[in-house]
């Protein structure tokens, strides 16, 4: 939490009507908590970034198929109403 | 929305802690007795977790397991929140059976209304806690519901032999979420009209 993070890169995908941009840029941020803030926009400098254009066809497969089976391994817990009994011990 | 609260790690033979999650959790009191009888009343929740601080929970599994520790340690139960779905909740369906056998004459009546529903799925409610569970890969439980006006206790001793039935366990920050909430609706003042 608040470290301080430098030479990361961090890929940015952005959708055009050839392909995907990808660009590849190494920003200095800070960490605060479970959010990421940039210092400023300097961090995107001309000599820091690097700009692809990637075919849609390249992108689309590569996604694996989305399964819509659920995983066997999921350990899913179904909660149910309470239970009532009642029953009467004989003191010894 | 709510946040979704992550497990970590837990292996059948570990203590039993704060944040772990057992299911089919048996709760008896004596509800009558006399000379040479007693009648009980077993209440099974499908799914409960424990509320008791953790260390106290630790040091308890420990002495009952290992003989071992302070006997200042000692506690003769620890304390549990049942959860239940959000669903069955909403119409009182989850008190159906407790209606039918120890108060048959209260009818079932909403049990909370479409504000408290909103917010409850924010997580803003004083009383219930909207719970959902994943381990990180899958879901563990959904749309289920935590109302601080239901606790109950069972011995240590009774936890430690149900470890099979344990789910999983909260990571500590989502369990003391749970239970700094549980504090605050303990320590609520009733004003009067």
């Amino acid at each position: 939490m608040g470290e301080y993070l430098k030479e990361d890169s961090v890929e940015i995908l952005t959708n055009t009507t050839k392909g995907v941009n990808v660009i590849t840029a190494t920003p200095t941020f800070t960490s605060i908590g479970s959010s990421t803030v940039f210092n400023n926009e300097n961090n995107y400098s001309a000599d820091t970034m690097k700009a692809t254009i990637v075919p849609s066809e390249n992108i689309q497969s590569n996604i694996p198929p989305q399964s819509t089976e659920p995983s066997e391994t999921t350990p899913f817990e179904q909660l149910q109403e309470i239970t009532v009994k009642k029953f009467r011990l004989k003191k010894n | 929305m709510a946040t979704i609260s992550k497990t970590i790690p837990c292996k059948q033979d570990e203590p039993i802690c704060q944040g772990d999650i057992f299911r089919n959790i048996k709760y008896s009191y004596i509800d009558n007795e006399d000379n040479e009888n007693v009648d009980i009343v077993e209440l099974t929740f499908s799914h409960a977790i424990i509320i008791s601080q953790g260390c106290d929970v630790i040091s308890m599994s420990n002495l009952e397991t290992e003989q071992s520790g302070k006997v200042t340690k000692f506690m003769p139960s620890i304390l549990m929140c049942p959860i239940y779905n959000k669903s069955m909740v909403r119409n009182a369906a989850h008190l159906s059976n407790i209606v039918k056998e120890l108060c048959p004459e209260v009818t079932l009546e909403s049990y909370f209304n479409s504000d408290d529903l909103k917010v409850t799925k924010k997580d803003w409610h004083y009383r219930y806690h909207y719970l959902s569970i994943s381990n990180g890969k899958d879901s563990i439980l959904n749309d289920a519901i935590i109302d601080y006006k239901h606790y109950f206790t069972v011995p240590a001793q009774y936890l430690i032999k149900e470890r099979g039935n344990r789910i999983c366990r909260l990571d500590s920050i989502y369990a003391e979420q749970i239970t700094l909430k549980f504090a605050v609706y303990l320590s609520r003042v009733a004003i009067p009209d």
